[in-house]
């Protein structure tokens, strides 16, 4: 059984079409990135897999379990979400009040929330923080801070909602590098991004353009495919054109593509 | 002579009564060769505060900056005939986000709203926000649109033709394409050398892509805690050993001409190679 | 905004800073309530005297409390000037014959007018008003030697001058503990204090859980709504608004151009925010646990123990007295 799964499910914003007769479906344990141009309702599609926007057609199921407005809540709890604005999501005046504000929420008592606030301020290496105002945080730090609060909710699958985009290079690499460990540690990771360096990291890649799925596979499938990339009005990195040149003129190897690949992943 | 800064130090009072140095005695001079001018630096390095001050948004603690011979600094702002409005209509600035300037009902009456606060009549601001429009790339269609219901690009265009429309000597953009995906900000970051070739307008522009830089910058500035730490062309930065503590990463072309070369174990550098260049060099010397 | 210190925390350490909310907001009513109790004068220094030896021992240094009142000043000045002339009761202490004339009339005008001009570029703006004050005085008293339109009298009764010392101090009793509470209180406990104080209030379904959700999260986002006007504004003077010129029309349009983008980005925030609150299993009403508890201990027992005894107090001089 997938962990989450869409099945035809149909979004309209008053003003536009956002998601049309999209399936999809993702397994536990899994990093599935969604890439796309703004617009192509990427999104639309992670306020509707956490109960935000409500579909008007289809249905979702999160571990086997249809979300609906009875079941929104059950579910909530099950996935974690960052999204892309790190100034918005920010609820508490200090960190600790930010990183207790979900585990209030779940009525966690108040000697089990002081240790998770604890662990998980921690795994995010922000303990000297957690007396600290968003003021004095950079937007990598706020960021962290973000996936502590939802990690200490102990969800089960994590969601980034282009959350690098708005961040610097430090800030980018460090959420990066945080995605990393939650994927070392098997947390199922959906992120969404149209950053194609952060889903050359992925264990799948799903395009989407205009609400719909254009390609799914894995990121060497999806990622040097030149028809699929120009559609979505993305474009090549560099080191997968240089690839995808030496293939055509046939002095490509095994070794090289390797070593090519390798090379991507540390951008 | 466009823009002149002196010994310029500006530092903020906090609420309570602390001081914050955001930038330490910056000479600097642009203007005069009309190029595209990147500024780099991390979050806090003085960036920010570093612009405000070339179009007197700001003026400094200490030092003067000089914008096409009117000079600004603490004697010189207190005097009853300083006018602010002609230096920015000689330098426009434009904000990182779109939603902090736009206002009017449409497009084209928000456009004009700055051709007409330096006095010029309704018809001939309409006039010149057509021309900025266009400039742009925003045609007849978008004019009576309001600008709330543009797409983030568009929106991005509206707020630069805001400034464009008061005709500016030197264009300032605050990261002008973050938010945007990789199509939309090569398609603007094109549309400002196309104007640039055009009106032969200095540009800065603020960016975190060092991507970004190695495609259009002719000079870079870098701010490092506080002070402008380099200033020269691209190529020269990418060599220097400082990159690192300076928190600058290399644009990618760049790690991937290291990483062939290091590969292929040349001795000599690839700067400036493209990708074809590339592969003509794998052909020769290329089995592993 | 500097000079704004009521309702500023200034990060510290004393009993007051690790007393209990709940007790310093009681505390804060039941003084107040015992300023307004007691009726004898000399009852009143001795308060004022217990509310500034509170200060030292709360290490709360005397400059900040007065720089809280210092935007009072001139409120308490117009309340003790009225008390002393319109309060004709008592004896009668002081009797100044006044006449007024043409010339020191004028005089008046004169002096008063270059106190306003002169009073942003000179220090002790209130000692050199009350000078100005008595020089306006003496010339209406003694400068007797032109016709005059009108006379009066500036009489003093003894009534009125105790009223009007009495208002005073009350005055500054008031604004002492009130600013006393705000500089040693965190505005989250402050708003975690009032929640808990006044959840009685929930029996007559005010949910007061919400309204204290509602307080903090204004109290978060504060400094950042403050942060985005400022570069509003920035944002506009960069397309030629300037805000120190303009016609009326004008200036209609420049408030709009502030007002519109405040409006459409603090709209969008909250709509984010709202999102990420639910997507974090926020649900309005919905019963909590709180990470901030607030914890009892003696002090606190003490502090709200003498607040007691100094409303009983003040009431049984007031009987006694009378």
């Amino acid at each position: 059984m997938p962990f989450i799964e869409l099945k035809n499910v149909s979004f309209k914003y008053p003003s536009k079409q956002a998601i049309e007769q999209l399936s999809l479906s993702i397994e536990k344990g899994e990093w599935v990135a969604v890439v796309g141009p703004n617009g192509s309702g990427k999104s639309t599609l992670a306020k509707l897999i956490i109960g935000l926007l409500t579909p008007q057609s289809g249905e979702i199921f999160v571990e086997g379990e249809k979300l609906t407005p009875e079941s929104v809540n059950e579910v909530r709890q099950k996935i974690g979400i960052i999204f892309q604005n790190p100034d918005n999501q920010f609820v508490g005046v200090t960190v600790r009040d930010d990183i207790a504000f979900g585990l209030e929420n779940l009525q966690v008592p108040y000697q089990e929330m002081l240790t998770r606030i604890d662990t998980y301020a921690a795994q995010m290496k922000m303990t000297e923080f957690l007396d600290k105002e968003p003021s004095n945080l950079s937007g990598g730090q706020k960021q962290r801070v973000a996936i502590a609060g939802a990690l200490a909710m102990q969800p089960e699958v994590m969601i980034f909602d282009e959350a690098t985009s708005m961040l610097d290079p430090k800030g980018r690499l460090e959420t990066l590098q945080a995605m990393r460990e939650l994927r070392a540690q098997k947390t199922t990771l959906l992120t969404i991004t149209h950053d194609l360096k952060e889903a050359l990291q992925a264990d799948r890649v799903v395009v989407l353009n205009e609400g719909q799925v254009l390609a799914t596979g894995t990121p060497r499938e999806i990622l040097t495919n030149i028809d699929i990339l120009t559609e979505a009005k993305l474009a090549l990195i560099e080191p997968l054109e240089l690839l995808n040149k030496m293939e055509e003129a046939g002095i490509s190897s095994q070794e090289w593509e390797a070593k090519l690949w390798q090379f991507a992943l540390t951008l | 002579m466009a823009i002149r800064l002196d010994a310029v130090s500006h530092r903020y009072t906090s609420m309570d009564g602390s001081f914050f140095q955001a930038i330490t005695d910056i000479h600097l001079e642009l203007g005069q060769q009309k190029e595209m001018i990147a500024l780099v630096g991390e979050t806090g390095s003085g960036k920010s505060t570093l612009v405000q001050h070339f179009n007197a948004l700001l003026t400094p603690s200490s030092g003067t900056v000089e914008v096409m011979g009117i000079k600004i600094n603490q004697e010189t702002v207190k005097a009853k005939s300083f006018k602010k409005t002609p230096i920015r209509q000689h330098v426009g600035l434009v904000f990182q986000f779109p939603e902090y300037q736009l206002f009017e009902e449409t497009v084209l009456k928000d456009v004009s709203f700055g051709p007409k606060n330096l006095g010029l009549k309704e018809n001939e601001a309409i006039l010149k926000a057509k021309e900025a429009l266009f400039q742009v790339g925003l045609n007849e269609t978008y004019f009576e649109r309001s600008p709330f219901q543009l797409s983030g690009g568009e929106k991005k265009r509206v707020s630069i033709a805001g400034i464009l429309a008061m005709e500016p000597d030197i264009l300032i953009l605050d990261e002008p394409t973050s938010g945007l995906d990789p199509a939309g900000q090569k398609a603007l970051m094109d549309l400002f050398l196309s104007i640039h070739q055009k009106t032969k307008t200095t540009m800065v522009f603020i960016t975190h892509d060092m991507n970004v830089v190695y495609r259009y910058a002719k000079r870079i500035l870098v701010m490092h805690q506080s002070k402008l730490v380099y200033d020269g062309t691209p190529q020269e930065l990418y060599q220097m050993p400082e990159l690192r503590t300076w928190n600058l990463d290399l644009p990618d072309s760049l790690k991937l001409q290291t990483f062939i070369a290091q590969t292929l174990q040349l001795k000599e550098s690839l700067l400036e190679s493209s990708v074809d260049d590339l592969i003509t060099l794998i052909k020769e010397e290329g089995r592993l | 905004m500097k000079n704004i210190v009521i309702g500023r925390y200034i990060p510290g350490n004393s009993f007051l800073y690790r007393l209990d909310p709940r007790v310093k907001l009681i505390a804060l009513v039941l003084l107040f309530a015992a300023t307004f109790i007691i009726s004898d004068i000399w009852v009143m220094v001795g308060a004022l005297g217990f509310v500034i030896a509170l200060l030292p021992i709360g290490k709360i240094s005397l400059k900040r409390v007065f720089q809280g009142l210092k935007p009072l000043l001139f409120l308490l000045i117009f309340t003790f000037v009225f008390q002393i002339l319109f309060n004709t009761q008592g004896r009668l202490l002081i009797a100044i014959p006044l006449q007024f004339n043409i010339v020191n009339t004028l005089l008046a005008f004169a002096l008063f007018g270059s106190w306003l001009f002169l009073k942003r570029k000179i220090k002790f703006t209130f000692l050199s008003f009350l000078l100005v004050l008595g020089l306006i005085v003496y010339g209406f008293s003694e400068l007797t030697m032109f016709v005059p339109y009108n006379t009066s009298t500036l009489a003093v009764y003894e009534t009125g001058l105790t009223m009007a010392l009495f208002i005073l101090l009350r005055l500054i009793i008031i604004v002492t503990l009130s600013t006393v509470l705000t500089i040693s209180t965190k505005p989250t406990d402050l708003n975690l204090g009032l929640e808990r104080v006044l959840k009685p209030l929930k029996l007559v379904r005010v949910n007061t859980e919400e309204i204290a959700m509602i307080i903090g999260i204004a109290l978060r986002y504060i400094p950042t709504l403050l942060d985005e006007a400022n570069k509003i504004m920035l944002a506009q003077a960069s397309r030629g608004v300037d805000f120190q010129e303009g016609k009326f029309k004008d200036k209609v349009v420049q408030i709009i151009s502030l007002l519109v983008p405040m409006f459409i980005i603090s709209f969008q925030r909250s709509d984010e925010l709202a999102n990420a609150m639910e997507a974090r299993c926020f649900v309005p009403g919905k019963p909590r646990t709180r990470l901030n508890q607030l914890t009892w201990k003696p002090i606190d027992s003490l502090v709200l123990g003498i607040s007691i005894m100094s409303v009983i107090t003040s009431i049984t001089l007031r009987i006694l007295g009378s």
